[in-house]
């Protein structure tokens, strides 16, 4: 495990009642240490805490919404806010993060990053809270991975789920409990294009499933696996996994994949996030994968 | 109002094909079946080989392996294997034309690898051989299977392939040139783009103002061939050329559409064939 380094941001994972409790300690640290505190919450948290702490001018109550929109705006708000009400000395931000749908995986992973740096440059602190009763499974698994600091019941702890920005970014497949089981698909070395398309179509017209869904499916796999041919080295090798309507699959190849900005650049690449829910891409021993998960 | 290419050419011959095929296997599957077509419908087929040719590779075997009674083909004269010099007399295939239709046979089918022909005549006699073939196909009762297995194929021959050969098989993709139009039907992706391309290149070389390009029949197009379709009638379009799409499926629609491609100069896409 990589040693928790950003030790200006950690997390909280409970019900709006241990929130609450894990909060509370947090900001009275920081008021005790003469610092400002802001708290950018939705309206339960929120009235919660103004009920234990009263405000003040160090202690400021934002709405959710001046942060949590997009996680675009959210970055470039969450530093102006740190700008704002850190000029004057050390400042600590009590964060309820919820972006609805509008992020997926990646995009948790890149704005918990993103806070994560900025909290250490301007030498804040901040605590991120994330209610589980809001939050899909795997935004829980980003929102618990991505900080170094774990708060229980008020105790700050390292956290033994900590995984540094970069690898969190290029997660491994495996967390997804479809993709737990045996592949229903396994090809070792893509030789003809149109086989395996013919392959992974038949392994996902299952009863149930959508002609126009699969399609899309088949399209994305396929562009993945062109990119793969004609862009990495070979051989390229495919994994699928289908469980009910939910799919996944990877694929790769023994290169080391695209430049990073290069990503998304890409007509072939741009097409497959146009086409599947999911894509997440990963450098490992083993090359280069790109991930597509989505449901039929 | 232009027509539509009858279904394989079901009813009519099938004129004069470039087949290429990307593995011995494919090569085989297609002659063989090409043969059989020939055969159930009393046609002669006549074909050619190397002499220095694995015994495995000769035309006997890939019949023999289809289930095809060789020996019986042979002795009723509808299965004919000529030398390279008497498959290519002076004076042109015309000549075993006429000695197929003198001995009954309604038809004649013939077959050689360019690689075959090129043992025996320089490269651009064979290029002059495949375009007088070109014109015998449209006139008399003729088809012809070019095998071009591009992997065995020197570049120059393939390419005299492309320029003498309107009608293209190959394993996933069938080309059927019409008056200012293509039909295509099948597949087209990475792997098979640049014959994609070849065959528009080709197609709209003696294009009017409008070429059409009928995808009605194709089943799946990916970013590769999206590209093979902008370059190949790129020297048609960039003189004024406009390029027709026409009756793509909603989901090919769609992959046309994000790819782009009627942002393009000179493409129109028309879901419905006017």
């Amino acid at each position: 495990m990589t040693a928790p380094v950003d030790d200006a941001h950690e997390v909280a994972l409970d019900g709006p009642g241990g929130l609450v409790e894990a909060a509370v300690p947090f900001i009275e640290e920081g008021l005790a240490a003469a610092a400002t505190v802001v708290t950018v919450c939705g309206e339960e948290l929120t009235g919660r805490l103004a009920r234990e702490l009263s405000a003040g001018p160090a202690l400021l109550f934002l709405p959710q919404r001046q942060v949590y929109r997009d996680v675009e705006t959210a970055i470039g708000a969450y530093r102006e806010l740190l700008h704002e009400h850190g000029r004057g000395g050390p400042v600590r931000v009590v964060g309820e993060v919820d972006f609805g749908a509008s992020a997926g995986r990646v995009e948790l992973a890149m704005f918990e990053a993103a806070v994560a740096t900025t909290s250490g440059w301007l030498s804040a602190r901040t605590l991120c809270l994330y209610d589980r009763r809001c939050h899909s499974p795997e935004a829980l698994f980003v929102g618990e991975a991505s900080h170094a600091y774990l708060r229980v019941g008020g105790e700050r702890r390292p956290n033994p789920a900590y995984r540094a920005p970069a690898d969190l970014l290029d997660a491994r497949p495996g967390h997804d409990p479809v993709d737990a089981a045996a592949p229903v698909l396994t090809v070792p070395d893509v030789v003809s294009t149109a086989e395996l398309r013919s392959a992974v179509r038949q392994a996902l017209s299952t009863p149930g499933t959508r002609r126009e869904r699969v399609e899309a499916f088949v399209l994305a796999v396929h562009e993945s696996v062109a990119n793969g041919l004609s862009h990495g080295s070979g051989p390229v090798s495919l994994r699928l996994w289908v469980s009910g309507r939910r799919v996944v699959c990877t694929v790769t190849d023994r290169g080391p994949g695209p430049e990073r900005h290069a990503l998304g650049t890409g007509v072939g690449l741009s097409l497959v996030r146009d086409l599947v829910d999911e894509v997440t891409t990963d450098r490992g021993p083993e090359g280069f994968t790109v991930r597509l998960a989505g449901d039929l | 109002m232009h027509q539509r290419a009858t279904a394989e050419h079901g009813a009519g011959r099938d004129g004069h094909l470039l087949l290429l095929s990307r593995s011995e296997g494919e090569r085989r599957h297609a002659l063989a079946s090409w043969v059989r077509r020939g055969i159930e419908r009393g046609e002669r087929v006549v074909y050619t080989q190397r002499d220095d040719d694995p015994a495995g590779r000769s035309l006997t075997a890939v019949l023999a392996d289809d289930g095809l009674d060789v020996s019986a083909l042979s002795s009723s004269g509808q299965l004919q294997v000529l030398s390279l010099e008497e498959y290519f007399p002076p004076g042109g295939h015309l000549e075993l034309v006429h000695r197929a239709l003198d001995d009954g046979f309604p038809a004649l089918r013939l077959s050689a690898e360019a690689r075959s022909a090129v043992a025996f005549l320089d490269v651009a006699e064979y290029a002059r051989v495949e375009q007088s073939l070109e014109h015998l196909c449209d006139r008399y009762p003729v088809s012809a299977l070019c095998q071009y297995p591009p992997s065995d194929t020197p570049s120059e021959v393939m390419s005299n392939g492309f320029r003498t050969h309107l009608r293209v098989r190959e394993p996933m993709l069938a080309a059927d040139p019409q008056d200012d139009g293509v039909v295509l039907s099948g597949e087209v992706d990475l792997q098979n783009a640049a014959v994609l391309e070849a065959v528009l290149a080709r197609a709209t070389e003696g294009a009017t103002d409008l070429f059409w390009v009928d995808l009605s029949a194709i089943a799946f197009l990916d970013v590769a061939a999206c590209r093979a379709i902008l370059s190949g009638t790129r020297a048609f379009r960039s003189e004024g050329g406009d390029v027709l799409l026409q009756g793509p499926s909603p989901m090919l629609a769609r992959t046309l559409r994000r790819v782009g491609l009627e942002s393009e100069r000179g493409i129109s896409v028309v879901e419905a064939r006017p």
